[in-house]
């Protein structure tokens, strides 16, 4: 009996150990010298590390229309994503993205960095599983678990008062195209309460959705994502039919910064649509 | 034999005339929406706030009208160029016209000035077509050889599609490049009546310039020696089709992107009907090319499921081989 009780202090005394091992560990294992070359790695970036970590991020970082964290990255050193540059910067971590070029990240690789290539995130799960796994890598976990959690408290509040049906929906971006099944654009039309036109067509994640087709299908509401944009493009120059202008719905343009990325203020994309949402019902 | 040859013509129009009015009336009844005779004939006749009097009036309209407009600016532009020059290959795309004219429209996009007046876009389309038409006349000179005219267009459609990237690299627009590259392939989706109003004055002007050239066209056939013998001056007659072909095609192109090859099949395949003869053939193409991209744009909206062919595309499949079949002939010295 009392053999036992030494046996089993001595285990939790070895678990003990361990954990203090582990986090020792970790704590070495922290990156000290991060080089974003994403745009959506630098949002993670500066949510998730500290700042004394980051030694540069896209140039795109400081873009107010495009980046969330605009303001927090103002001071650190830019870079354009070449190999060259990240190399210059002694990384002791690189974090890369999808559409980042290839060549890059292999030559990064074959120098031996260590690069980390974020996935897209299609969907709040994704999103919650990437901000976990950034946050365990940067030496954060805890700022990963405090960032999820306010991520789906505003998520929650967003989707309270779906009883009955879902009004019908359609992201329309200029030229027509739109966002189906499998895409982020989607998954933000869903969580804010709205069932989207595209999935209903069995479109995949990007589709045409001709002028035509949205007459028949009279969504009471439209999304454009990149309204805002301050950069001249087709979409501005006049380009868009006047019957888009005339039809039975609403057309709400929501910041493009909130959509670029899959990320924990995708929900306050979702928190402004379910607000559209409750002003359609009235 | 004159009465015949009149009465031949006669036939020839009315017969492209008629296939015309044929495909306009087909047009309105294609598209994602099913409507039936009498839907569509109601929306026309008595308009009102329906959805389908919308799809009619507002959506199916515009898009075949232009298909006509941009379709005869083709086929006539295709004819002058090839008069003029004397040469069976010329075509708008291919000496470089119409990307001369997507530089110029791209420049104007992702520059801001298309936001400064709407009108900047056709007007930047028509300068781009007339500095190509201007290189070509200076690289290939008047009386250049086949091989000559399409190596010219080669280097002006490759010079003009650098300068397009180098646009679309410097532009500030992150979709700059998707946008311009869906442009580029030529569509007349969604177009609307305003399209129509910008770019039909144009068209038209360039249309009287071409079509007034028609009778010198037909004399030069005969040699520039000839020609001027007989009182046509050269001068006088290249500077007003070059500027016709430039309204036209730069007006055309900056509404519907590049629609390639109508300009070569339109022309050839009604060559035959008008005895050869340059000038009696500009007509016949403007109806001919009406006809080739309404069909064209049917052709899309049939074959379309999802994600849109686009019209350039499906001109350029079915061009290309001909121009194919074209350069053979060529070479067999059966043109």
């Amino acid at each position: 009996m009392e053999n036992r009780g030494g046996l089993a202090a001595f285990v939790l005394a070895i678990m003990f150990f361990q954990t203090i091992v582990e986090k020792l560990a970790i704590a070495e294992e922290m990156p000290q010298r991060i080089v974003s070359i994403h745009l959506c790695a630098d949002q993670f970036t500066l949510a998730l590390a500290n700042r004394a970590q980051i030694a540069s991020l896209s140039y795109l970082a400081t873009d107010e229309s495009r980046s969330y964290m605009a303001n927090a990255a103002k001071g650190i050193q830019l870079n354009n994503g070449t190999a060259e540059e990240v190399v210059a910067l002694r990384p002791d971590l690189v974090l890369a993205g999808f559409m980042s070029a290839r060549a890059t990240i292999e030559s990064l690789q074959a120098l031996g960095y260590r690069v980390l290539e974020l996935a897209l995130s299609t969907n709040f799960d994704d999103i919650r599983a990437q901000i976990q796994l950034l946050a365990d890598i940067l030496g954060n976990p805890k700022k990963g678990k405090t960032l999820i959690a306010k991520m789906d408290q505003q998520l929650e509040t967003a989707v309270t008062d779906i009883y009955g049906g879902r009004p019908l929906a359609a992201i329309y971006q200029p030229m027509g195209f739109t966002s189906g099944r499998g895409s982020l654009e989607s998954s933000i039309l869903i969580s804010a309460g709205f069932e989207n036109l595209a999935v209903r067509l069995k479109m995949g994640a990007l589709g045409h959705l001709p002028l035509e087709t949205l007459i028949s299908a009279r969504p009471s509401l439209l999304v454009n994502w990149m309204g805002d944009d301050p950069h001249p493009s087709l979409s501005r120059a006049g380009y868009a039919h006047p019957v888009l202008a005339k039809g039975p719905w609403q057309i709400a343009f929501i910041p493009n910064k909130l959509w670029t990325c899959g990320a924990w203020y995708s929900a306050l994309a979702v928190k402004q649509l379910a607000a559209i949402r409750r002003s359609l019902k009235k | 034999m004159i009465r015949k040859t009149h009465q031949k013509t006669f036939t020839l129009y009315t017969g492209l005339a008629l296939l015309v009015g044929l495909l306009f009336i087909t047009s309105m009844f294609i598209g994602p929406s099913t409507l039936s005779i009498n839907a569509v004939w109601a929306a026309l006749v008595a308009p009102d706030q329906s959805p389908s009097a919308i799809i009619v009036n507002q959506i199916r309209l515009p898009r075949t009208i232009l298909a006509a407009l941009v379709g005869a600016t083709l086929g006539l532009a295709g004819a002058t160029l090839q008069g003029l020059l004397r040469n069976p290959l010329a075509e708008p795309g291919i000496i470089g016209a119409s990307s001369g004219a997507a530089l110029g429209a791209s420049l104007v996009l992702y520059f801001g000035l298309a936001e400064i007046s709407i009108l900047a876009l056709p007007i930047a389309g028509m300068i781009g077509a007339l500095i190509a038409v201007a290189m070509l006349f200076l690289l290939a000179g008047r009386n250049a050889s086949p091989l000559a005219l399409i190596l010219s267009g080669v280097a002006i459609s490759s010079f003009a599609s650098a300068l397009t990237a180098l646009a679309i690299n410097l532009a500030s627009s992150a979709y700059a490049a998707l946008e311009i590259t869906f442009w580029l392939m030529g569509s007349l989706t969604d177009r609307s009546m305003t399209h129509v109003a910008l770019a039909a004055p144009a068209m038209g002007v360039g249309w009287v310039l071409m079509l007034s050239g028609a009778r010198s066209l037909s004399i030069l056939s005969l040699g520039e020696d000839t020609a001027s013998s007989l009182g046509v001056s050269l001068n006088t007659l290249r500077v007003r089709l070059v500027l016709g072909i430039a309204i036209a095609v730069g007006a055309a192109v900056s509404i519907s992107g590049a629609i390639g090859f109508v300009g070569l099949i339109v022309p050839h395949i009604l060559r035959p009907f008008v005895g050869f003869e340059p000038g009696r053939l500009l007509g016949v193409s403007l109806l001919g090319g009406s006809a080739l991209v309404i069909a064209a744009d049917i052709a899309v909206r049939l074959l379309s499921t999802g994600i849109e062919i686009r019209l350039g595309v499906v001109t350029s499949l079915i061009g290309a081989p001909f121009f194919l079949f074209l350069l053979l002939k060529l070479r067999r010295g059966t043109i």
